[in-house]
């Protein structure tokens, strides 16, 4: 009966056939006690296990994660750090972080740390060998004061291993980034650093998608017993606010519409359950694929037939074009190897020994691709180590277990914690199952017999819980969205007769939208300066002054508040009225940009400013209008297209449209800011 | 030779924007002239590696700045909710503000002990600064901004850009990618530097908008400004003092 039966997601694509059978679970149970039960079994090292039930015990007294009085979610409390491994010069790596670096080291303050060189990770190092280095405690809640609660890990798993990496997560909330080029990693520093400071442009929008093929239990599972229930109850959660959610289920989740979803449509937080695929470690594809999700294009097993799987039927990292922006998104990939690949199994128990499954361990590209995009990418990315289980969510004897996923899921986005916190619900589980596991198999040493579903349960669980891990920072959170300055940024330029008494409106619409958007109810009961207009345009907007009444008494203002408002209010109406008359050329000339580069021998020489380029060469030339319609000249030398002076020509083009945009937001932003002040509010 | 980064106006400057510019003075010629350039200027060190430290660094100052800036409105907050009370722990903006308010709520006339003149001192400057501040950004609108980056002692590139974002450059013929590079990161340090003084303005004014609610006087926003602005300066200073004590 299906029921007494344990699957596993994962498929390889070498062979074209399920990773791993399915295999009872009383087998499993036999396998997992072994001839001699040990608690070593769940973890060899019993500094690490005395950590797991300390850390167990702790959450069932409801103890916080970091010491009492410390805000687990501001980082100027609870600290941010950085470990690199000790092996190598941390400098190039650490020069192409460093906007991320200088941002957390604003934020975290005098609980910011740098772990490189000889305070860096060591070869082989137990997390508490690490942590008494750092004169940090090796257990108990976390004192930011001696080491950060947040923590991210550099480098890839050879350099730092995943167990390091879990057991570490156990105390703390750990992250980790390995990337091929600086490059990568600079794209990610930009991408966090300015999610967090000007926001993010991704609709409050979260997809599950949940594949499901043919023949294939597990997919049929993780569909109905994880996908669906988990997208019905954050529907229906009071915290839901205005988050829309939607579900791409079954034969609907194909390559084609996940590919179409990432690249025109990308949610905030897209959540994809399904198959990983996994590969021999000696096929080529294994460094490139493994992980990859397996869409609905796989016709499953039966009509498969144990051919290769073919890309056409998984999503990979280079199907993600390098243009697209998933700025500021969140990715939660329910899937083996989704997160990376051991060198060795996690599973010796399955096949009796201990083997090679990779070359060397990696980190999944799939999440690399996704994190380092250079238009934006992803701010963290949650996968698996290894094979997940479908036990995660659903025991053998019909339980379903969807808690720690949809609390993790509510902490981040509606909550808005950072991720790393968010993810602590996942290491709460991992404690205590390995605690109870440790338990189990202590009490089989001394001959107790143990229920074989019990044990298969917990242990599966265990594994499952303790390799999801968190590629990104841990201490990135749901951003703030753009819409809020881009409303200011499309400020609505309204017509206010002079000799109205009215406020007159500066709305901030919709983007799109040009009606205005009700004027905030005005107080009528106070009197109202009609606005000397009679200088500016006719369409420019005027912007009304409300005097406070002359009798409201103020003693900072002495004796003369009349006259000190109005000195105040004539300065901010100038101000306003500059502002109004820029931000409407800056729409009127909205629809064309040029941008000119020239060489010259002596810069200093030109006269610019009169408009005599005399003595320069004007050697590349844009012109874009919003109608599409752009005009390239192109600087050549002896050789053809002169690349040098054409790749500087680009990056000039490629700041005056990230500086109009600014430049927009900014004067929208100042003069919301004002309007509030100069309507008497 | 050492990094320095100027930002030359045509009037003296009440307010340096943020980032590691030093104001300089063009002085306004008598004429019908448009309005004179704004120039930002980066003069850099001769060897490459020190020169891309010290744009580095100023990066760094001006994200630290716009950091504090991101959180003035929380901390006013704080204040305005009551979470935050006199203290000696209290930091000096908060400080102030609540003196402010304090001094503001009693009757004209009402016990002084030299308080109220000096918080009133202090108002007065802030609201002085603050409409020349208003003055002084409402002139850089309508100008350009020149940004030039000199590599050693020669001019390497010149970018003009006005407020509606057309750009026009003069690159020495012989400029290195490094140089081109260094030239972009001067650009990007001065348009930010721009738009954050711009956005300081709108930024005191909500921050008014939330004193004003402090105070059981009935004042309006406008009257708070000044004392917004003041927060703001402070919370700038803050930045300025903890890079000052970490160098």
């Amino acid at each position: 009966m299906a029921e007494d039966w344990l699957y596993f997601n994962g498929v390889n694509a070498s062979r074209g056939e399920y990773a791993h059978e399915p295999i009872p679970v009383r087998e499993l149970a036999r396998l997992i006690l072994g001839e001699r039960p040990s608690p070593d079994r769940i973890d060899p090292d019993p500094e690490q296990r005395a950590a797991l039930r300390e850390r167990y015990l702790a959450d069932v007294t409801g103890a916080f994660r970091v010491k009492e009085g410390v805000d687990p979610t501001n980082l100027a409390q609870a600290g941010w750090g950085i470990i690199f491994p000790a092996t190598f010069d941390p400098a190039p790596i650490r020069e192409a972080l460093s906007e991320l670096l200088n941002w957390r080291r604003v934020q975290a303050g005098p609980r910011y740390r740098e772990c490189s060189g000889e305070r860096g990770y060591r070869p082989g190092e137990s997390k508490a060998a690490f942590l008494r280095r750092q004169g940090a405690a090796t257990s108990g809640p976390v004192d930011p004061e001696r080491f950060p609660y947040y923590l991210l890990l550099v480098g890839s798993p050879e350099d730092i291993p995943f167990r390091f990496q879990y057991q570490l997560d156990v105390q703390y909330a750990v992250g980790r980034i390995h990337f091929a080029t600086l490059d990568e990693y600079a794209a990610y520093a930009r991408s966090v650093v300015t999610a967090e400071r000007n926001g993010i442009t991704l609709p409050r929008r979260i997809v599950f998608a949940g594949v499901q093929h043919p023949d294939d239990v597990a997919t049929s599972r993780s569909l109905q017993g994880l996908v669906q229930p988990l997208a019905t109850e954050l529907v229906g959660h009071p915290q839901r606010g205005e988050w829309e959610i939607s579900t791409l289920s079954g034969s609907d989740v194909t390559k084609e519409r996940l590919s179409q979803l990432l690249h025109n449509e990308p949610p905030t937080l897209l959540f994809t359950a399904g198959h990983g695929v996994e590969f021999e470690a000696n096929d080529p594809h294994q460094l490139y694929h493994q992980g990859a999700i397996l869409c609905a294009d796989w016709p499953g097993p039966q009509a498969w037939r144990q051919r290769p799987i073919p890309p056409a039927f998984y999503l990979a990292a280079d199907d993600i074009a390098s243009n697209t922006s998933l700025h500021g998104a969140f990715v939660f990939q329910f899937a083996c190897f989704g997160a990376g690949c051991p060198r060795e199994d996690d599973f010796p128990h399955l096949r009796g020994t201990r083997s090679v499954i990779a070359a060397k361990p990696f980190v999944a590209a799939l999440p690399r691709r996704l994190l380092s995009l250079p238009r934006g990418g992803a701010l963290a990315y949650i996968g698996h180590v290894e094979r997940a289980w479908t036990f995660s969510f659903s025991d053998t004897r019909g339980g379903r277990q969807i808690e720690t996923f949809s609390s993790t899921l509510r902490r981040l986005l509606f909550a808005g914690a950072p991720i790393g916190y968010a993810l602590e619900f996942f290491n709460e589980r991992y404690a205590e199952l390995a605690t109870v596991l440790t338990e189990d198999i202590e009490n089989a040493r001394w001959g107790q017999a143990i229920d074989p579903i019990e044990l298969s349960t917990r242990w599966t669980e265990h594994n499952d819980a303790r390799s999801y891990i968190i590629l990104g920072d841990p201490a990135t959170r749901l951003c703030r969205q753009q819409a809020t300055e881009a409303t200011d940024s499309q400020l609505q330029l309204t017509m206010q007769p002079s000799s109205s008494t009215k406020i007159a409106p500066i709305a901030t619409p919709s983007p799109i939208a040009t009606e205005s958007v009700a004027t905030p109810p005005s107080s009528a009961a106070q009197p109202v300066t009609p606005v000397p207009a009679g200088s500016l345009p006719p369409e420019t907007p005027v912007i009304p002054v409300a005097l406070p009444e002359v009798g409201a008494s103020f003693g900072l203002f002495g004796n003369k508040p009349a006259e000190t408002m109005q000195k105040l209010s004539t300065a901010l109406q100038e101000f306003g009225e500059r502002l109004a008359t820029t931000l409407q050329q800056v729409i009127a000339d909205a629809a064309h940009l040029e941008v000119e580069t020239y060489t010259t021998d002596a810069p200093e020489t030109i006269n610019y400013r009169q408009g005599d380029f005399r003595g320069a060469s004007l050697r590349a030339v844009t012109r874009m209008s919003l109608d599409g319609d752009t005009q390239v000249l192109v600087p050549t030398n002896a050789e053809g297209i002169d690349e040098r002076l054409w790749a500087i020509h680009v990056s000039m083009v490629q700041q005056a449209q990230t500086n109009r945009a600014e430049m927009v937001r900014a004067i929208a932003t100042a003069a919301a800011g004002l309007l509030g002040v100069l309507q008497g509010k | 030779m050492n990094a320095v980064f100027f930002v030359i106006e045509p009037s003296p400057t009440v307010v340096t924007p943020p980032g590691p510019w030093q104001p300089l003075v063009s002085g306004n010629a008598f004429s019908t002239d448009d309005q004179p350039d704004v120039i930002w200027q980066a003069r850099l060190p001769d060897d490459a590696l020190a020169a891309q430290s010290a744009i580095r660094s100023a990066m760094s100052q001006l994200d630290a700045q716009e950091h504090a800036l991101a959180t003035v409105e929380q901390r006013l907050r704080q204040v305005v909710d009551g979470a935050v009370s006199f203290g000696t722990t209290l930091p000096l903006a908060e400080q102030h503000l609540l003196a402010w308010v304090s001094m503001g709520e009693q009757p004209p006339g009402g016990a002084s002990f030299g308080l109220r003149d000096e918080v009133q001192e202090r108002w007065q400057a802030a609201q002085e600064q603050f409409i020349a501040l208003s003055t002084q950004v409402c002139e850089s609108l309508r100008s350009y901004a020149t940004v030039e980056t000199i590599h050693g002692s020669r001019l390497i590139a010149r970018t003009r850009v006005n407020w509606f974002g057309d750009v026009q450059s003069w690159l020495v013929t012989d400029i290195t990618p490094v140089q081109a590079t260094l030239h972009h990161q001067t650009l990007t340090l001065a348009l930010r530097s721009r738009a954050a003084l711009l956005r300081i303005i709108g930024l005191v004014g909500r921050g008014a908008a939330l004193i004003a609610t402090m105070v059981a006087s009935p004042i309006s926003a406008l009257m708070a400004l000044p004392a917004s602005w003041q927060f703001v300066q402070e919370i700038l200073a803050e930045v300025q003092q903890s890079m000052v004590s970490s160098t």
